[in-house]
């Protein structure tokens, strides 16, 4: 093979050049020609064919080599991906926890705040206890008589308690008006009016009556106290909670 | 001339067909196409040297092929299939970048 530097040098030899060209593409019917013909065609086809191997799939044209890579690739990427799942597994597996103690947590609230209402008076409430009928015959039933009938039902361990249509809660007062009448927390209760308990009837009910308790006391003012245990009490007057004004919570 | 439409008509046919390759061919066929390209590009220079001869542009163009895609073989065999492939087609680039500014000299007075 000659070197590649050498330069036609004359116009006459740069002719000779292109005349050749032009010679070489013109036509031959010879066999050689065919020949070269027929391996130009089949290089045609294998670049087709090698292109669209390429197009169609990356892999197809990969040595065992580049395959082994990939394969050790994506293992990889695989034991990764399995790792991080390992790990949300376990993040999730906590927040899962975390939201049934606060579920937990949630229902604890619940029932304080359903037990803090009875005991407030803002919820109605019903349950097992006693219902005390007071009628004033002779006199009237004074306010610390009633009062007195409420501490009694307190120390029996009622829970709820509700004269007349009012809530009876820790802050409720028992006055008297100035033509007799009784005041539960500012609002007139005439007689005859009901006392409702919830609590244990079987000792509420021996707790009224004990000699010298609240059936005597009303009594002695010239009423009377009937007292009757019931299965279903149903209390459904309400307190109002005031906003503290002067009270803060210590911290 | 001949040469030109048979390439053309090749890439028709192989367009039209889609023939499939054999598995076994697959690695071979990239490293054959660019020894033939390299063969072309050398046969086109002869041409213009004035000493085409169309023996040997068949054999060398053969030759080329065979012995491409017997280095890619043995170097899947050695386990540098890679590496020798891309030997291969550096030299044959090479060889076809030559050829190709031998090519462009004698038919462009500089």
């Amino acid at each position: 093979m000659s070197d590649g530097s050498r330069i036609p040098e004359s116009r006459q030899e740069q002719r000779e050049v292109l005349r050749r060209l032009r010679e070489t593409l013109r036509p031959h019917a010879s066999a050689q020609q065919v020949i070269v013909g027929v391996l130009c065609f089949l290089l045609g086809i294998t670049i087709v064919v090698q292109v669209r191997a390429q197009d169609e799939d990356a892999l197809q044209g990969a040595t065992q080599e580049d395959l082994v890579r990939l394969l050790d690739e994506s293992d990889r990427h695989v034991s990764e991906l399995e790792q991080e799942n390992e790990e949300l597994d376990g993040s999730l597996a906590t927040l899962q926890a975390g939201h049934e103690d606060d579920v937990a947590a949630q229902n604890a609230a619940q029932e304080r705040l359903e037990d803090l209402e009875i005991v407030a008076g803002t919820s109605p409430a019903y349950g097992r206890g006693i219902s005390a009928r007071v009628t004033e015959s002779t006199g009237t039933v004074r306010a610390r008589t009633v009062l007195g009938v409420v501490q009694e039902l307190r120390n029996a361990g009622a829970e709820v308690i509700q004269v007349g249509d009012v809530r009876v809660v820790a802050s409720t007062s028992f006055t008297t008006a100035e033509d007799g009448t009784l005041l539960v927390d500012g609002t007139r209760v005439p007689a005859p009016f009901d006392v409702l308990a919830i609590g244990d009837p079987t000792v509420m009910e021996p707790a009224l009556s004990i000699p010298g308790g609240a059936v005597d006391s009303v009594s002695a003012d010239g009423g009377s106290l009937e007292v009757s245990s019931e299965e279903q009490v149903a209390i459904e007057a309400l307190a109002t909670v005031r906003e503290p004004e002067y009270s803060r919570v210590v911290k | 001339m001949i040469a030109i439409l048979g390439l053309l008509i090749g890439i028709a046919v192989g367009l039209f067909l889609q023939p499939d390759v054999p598995a076994v061919l697959q690695p071979y066929l990239p490293i054959a196409v660019v020894a033939a390209l390299d063969t072309l590009a050398g046969g086109l220079r002869a041409v213009l040297d004035g000493v085409f001869n169309a023996h040997v542009f068949i054999t060398s163009f053969l030759f080329n092929v065979l012995i491409a895609a017997l280095l890619v073989f043995l170097g899947d065999q050695l386990g540098v299939g890679a590496q020798l492939s891309t030997a291969v087609i550096v030299v044959l680039g090479i060889r076809i970048f030559s050829n190709a500014a031998a090519i462009r000299r004698r038919l462009f007075r500089s």
